[in-house]
This record gives C-alpha cells, sequence and structure tokens, in this order.
C-alpha cells in the first residue's frame, strides 16, 4: 500500500494540485470567472498539503508542521500588509523568500548524504538559482517602482522557478517540476511583457541605470477600483474643479451612500480653494444632496486623513499637489494641501495626466500608494455606482 | 535513474511551455503585480513539497526547516494578497505604457 501511495496516488495528486493551480491562474485573466481563481489556487495548495501528508511519514510530517505553521503565520501578515495598488515590487521578498528557501532546502539534500551524480548536479543548480533569486527579490524591496524594477522582479520569479524545477529533477517530485517550471517560464514572460510594455530589451531593462527611470505611473481600471473601494472602510472623498465641471456630484453622492450602505466611513474632504472661487465645492455639494456634517475642512483633516484606508480623488490636481508643501521653486509653494503620503491607497479620477489649472506636473499621481482611474469624473463615478451594485 | 532523468526534462519542457503560454497569453502591458503573486504561490507552493526530505538532526535538520519557512511564508503571503484581490489578472494596476502617458 506503500509503494501504491508514492509512486502512483502521490503523483496523482501532484497532477492534480498543479491542473487545479493553471486553472485558477487561467480563470484570473478573465473577467467573469475571476473570483473562482483565487479558490482553485488555494485548491491546490491544499492538494500539495494532501500529497505531501500521503508521501511522508508521520514523524517527517511533524518536524516539518512548525516551520511551516511559523512560516504561514508569518506569510499571512505580510501578506496582507501588501496594499491593493501596490506596485510589483511588493512582491520582490516573496521571490527572495522563495529563492532562499529553493537553495536551503537543497543544501539540507545536499548535507543529508551521499547523493547520485544528477540529484547532486541538480542540487547544486537549485542551489545556485535560488541563491541568485534571494538578492534580486529582497533588492526590490529598496527600489523605486520602474519598468527596471519590473524586469528585475521577473528574473527573480524565472530563477526562483528553475530553481525549484531543478530541485524537482533532484528528488523525482513531480509538482516541483512542473510548478516550477511553469513558474521559471512565466518569469520569462513576464520580462518580455515589461519589455514591451517599456519599448527595451528585458536584458537591457536588467542592466539600466536606476538613476534613469523614468516617472512611474500606476493606473487601474473601473473594475478594479471598484473592487478597492468596496474592500475599504474609511473613505475619504476630495472632490475638485473636474468634479464639478463634469457635473459628477449626484452620481457621487449615490456612490459615497452605497458605500455607507456597504459599511464604510465616508467623509468628503473640502479644500478652500477647489473649484472656481471659494465655497463652489459646497454649493454643488449641497445640490446633490450631499449631508453637512459630512464635509470636513481641510484645517479639521489631519485626523480623519490618519484613519483613513483610501483617499478618492474626483477631478482635482492643484490642491492636491504634494509640491505645495514640499517644493519651494514650485508655482504653488505654500497652498494648503492635504498629505496623502501616508494613506495606504489613493485613487484618483482623472481625465489625463495633464497639469491642473497651475500648470505644474502633480507627484501626487506617481507615488507608490496612488492609482490613477482615467476617464470623465461622471462617466467613471457612474461606472463604479453600476460596478459596486452589481457584485452587491 | 536515467529514465526518470529523460521523464524529468520532458515534464520540464512541457511545463516551460505550459508556463509561456498561459503566462504569455495572460499578461497584458498591465497586471505585473497579480501576475508575480501568482508565480510566488506557484513556486512557494509546490517547494511545500519538500517537507517530505527526511532529515532529523544536524545542520541538514536546520536548513529543512528554515527552507519551509521560508517557502511558507512566500506561499501563504502570495496566496493571502491573491485572496484578497480576487479581480482579473489582465486589469491589475501596472506602470503605463510610453504611448499611455502622451
Amino acid at each position: 500500500v506503500s509503494d501504491l501511495l508514492r509512486n502512483t496516488i502521490t503523483p496523482l495528486v501532484y497532477i492534480c494540485a498543479a491542473v487545479s493551480f493553471f486553472f485558477g491562474i487561467k480563470f484570473s485573466a478573465h473577467r467573469g470567472s475571476a473570483r473562482s481563481g483565487a479558490p482553485l489556487m488555494l485548491g491546490g495548495l491544499a492538494l500539495v498539503i494532501l500529497g505531501v501528508c500521503l508521501d511522508a511519514g508521520a514523524a517527517v510530517l511533524v518536524a516539518a508542521l512548525p516551520f511551516v505553521l511559523a512560516g504561514g503565520v508569518v506569510g499571512v501578515f505580510l501578506g496582507m500588509r501588501i496594499a491593493p495598488t501596490a506596485p510589483p515590487t511588493a512582491f520582490g521578498w516573496l521571490f527572495a523568500a522563495t529563492g532562499l528557501g529553493a537553495a536551503l532546502l537543497a543544501l539540507s539534500a545536499l548535507l543529508h548524504g551521499d547523493l547520485a551524480p544528477v540529484r547532486l548536479v541538480s542540487s547544486l543548480v537549485a542551489a545556485a538559482l535560488g541563491l541568485a533569486a534571494a538578492p534580486i527579490g529582497a533588492g526590490l524591496g529598496f527600489s523605486k517602482p520602474s519598468s527596471r524594477a519590473d524586469a528585475r522582479l521577473a528574473l527573480a520569479a524565472a530563477l526562483a522557478g528553475f530553481a525549484a524545477a531543478f530541485l524537482g529533477i533532484a528528488f523525482s517530485n513531480v509538482m516541483l517540476l512542473i510548478a516550477g517550471g511553469v513558474g521559471g517560464a512565466g518569469g520569462i514572460a513576464l520580462a518580455r511583457s515589461v519589455g514591451e510594455a517599456a519599448g527595451e530589451a528585458p536584458l537591457k531593462l536588467i542592466a539600466a541605470d536606476p538613476e534613469k527611470n523614468e516617472p512611474y505611473t500606476s493606473a487601474c481600471d473601473v473594475e478594479e477600483a471598484a473592487s478597492i473601494l468596496g474592500s475599504a472602510a474609511r473613505i475619504v472623498l476630495v472632490p475638485g474643479f473636474g468634479m464639478a465641471a463634469a457635473q459628477a456630484q449626484h452620481a457621487l453622492n449615490e456612490l459615497a451612500q452605497l458605500l455607507e450602505k456597504h459599511g464604510a466611513k465616508v467623509s468628503w474632504l473640502i479644500h478652500p480653494s477647489a473649484g472656481v472661487l471659494p465655497g463652489h465645492m459646497n454649493v454643488v455639494l449641497d445640490e446633490a444632496g450631499v449631508p453637512h456634517e459630512d464635509l470636513v475642512e481641510l484645517g479639521d483633516a489631519k485626523g480623519t486623513l490618519a484613519d483613513a484606508d483610501l483617499v478618492l480623488v474626483i477631478g482635482a490636481s492643484d490642491i492636491v499637489n504634494p509640491a505645495a508643501a514640499n517644493d519651494e521653486a514650485s508655482p504653488l509653494w505654500g497652498l494648503p494641501v492635504p498629505d496623502l503620503s501616508h494613506v495606504p491607497t489613493v485613487l484618483a479620477i482623472k481625465r489625463t495626466l495633464g497639469p491642473g489649472a497651475s500648470g505644474t506636473a502633480n507627484p501626487l499621481f506617481e507615488q507608490p500608494n496612488t492609482s490613477l482611474v482615467f476617464g470623465d469624473a461622471k462617466k467613471v463615478t457612474q461606472a463604479l455606482v453600476a460596478e459596486l451594485k452589481r457584485h452587491a | 535513474m536515467t529514465a526518470a532523468f529523460v521523464v524529468a526534462i520532458y515534464l520540464l519542457a512541457l511545463a516551460c511551455f505550459l508556463g509561456l503560454d498561459i503566462f504569455g497569453k495572460t499578461i497584458p502591458p498591465t497586471g505585473y503585480g497579480r501576475v508575480a503573486g501568482a508565480l510566488g504561490a506557484l513556486t512557494a507552493i509546490a517547494l511545500l513539497a519538500m517537507m517530505q526530505l527526511e532529515v532529523s538532526d544536524g545542520p541538514a535538520y536546520w536548513a529543512r526547516g528554515l527552507g519551509l519557512f521560508l517557502a511558507a511564508a512566500a506561499a501563504a503571503g502570495s496566496m493571502t494578497s491573491l485572496w484578497a484581490r480576487r479581480v482579473p489578472l489582465s486589469q491589475k494596476v501596472a506602470p503605463l505604457a510610453k504611448e499611455d502617458k502622451a
């Protein structure tokens, strides 16, 4: 029975796990099926653990379990800290951990005893690839988001994946072999995609001078933005001239009411200079029926912003431009602006990346916690309402 | 061992083909963060299969323990972030291509 388990059932379970994971990734790529993707990937994880339990003896599992459980707890904690709009570099530590983990597991096998030549060479290659992935992945945590950083992330993914694949060759483990091969090749596909988007060869990007990076702007579509809004508990809306010009106040009030119905606390931050004249926002929002008690003046907004999970900027640029507070050379210098650098997530609905009335570029839109939703303020807000209602 | 090695190489080639196919079609000019999360999860989860490595004491035991700790942390971290953001890969936050910025 033991041989049957080890030689037949366990590889089958591993193959089912790999298939489950592939379909999870595949489903994640399409709007209609995206929500089924993550459960399928979790199913793959459960099958891997089942396969290990079938394959290994109880004593081996008991000895391994404390390390796995401790790692799981740390991983969940770190995973929860990755903000919805976090740049890809936020995932760098994953590949540092995976690469170093693969190298240590290969080292363990090497220390364990005499290995046949194929196992020995495969383990050495796995250790080398894993050790190469670790510093690249760890270094990404200190990098500014850029196409170069994305290309290096892809390289770390490829190295960690192939390290796992070579461990699979060393130990004739089907799961490691398939998952490592797919992960490694996926890293190469990712590097190619990054290169295409940046208009550069991936290898050139990896070797590029980190000081010569272009500004990096993140964007997401309405579906993504609705998902992020739907998961926030304390939301601050910052309307600007673009909101009033697009006549988006009614749609925005409907959005606020919908979010409150879902359990979120919604506040409106009113900048005294927002709009064409002081008080413009108050008039427009009053017309839409926004309750006065939900409005917060800029001078009183410090506490509200400190508690916020998410700030949604609607058709505003100069009044949220950090250059007004940080750059003495800026024409906006001295204008009071809210500090949004510590808010976990900032979403900004903008027609284009063009500057505000001052003609000054806005560094807020290049902050790693900021993501843009491009489009007309009214249309985007209406689409957000429709999307939230669809998933209610 | 030779036969097993040949099978392993075939499987690796097939896996690479699948990886290029799956991710090559999935990754748009947006979505790198989510794809990276999925790749990390895939590799880290597979590494947990090394729990079956039988070592009982000494440096090999601690190397395996630390390796499993890191693999479990990466697996749990990537799955947590993927679970929390169950939205399409193709729509994830990403850098704009040069032409989009214009």
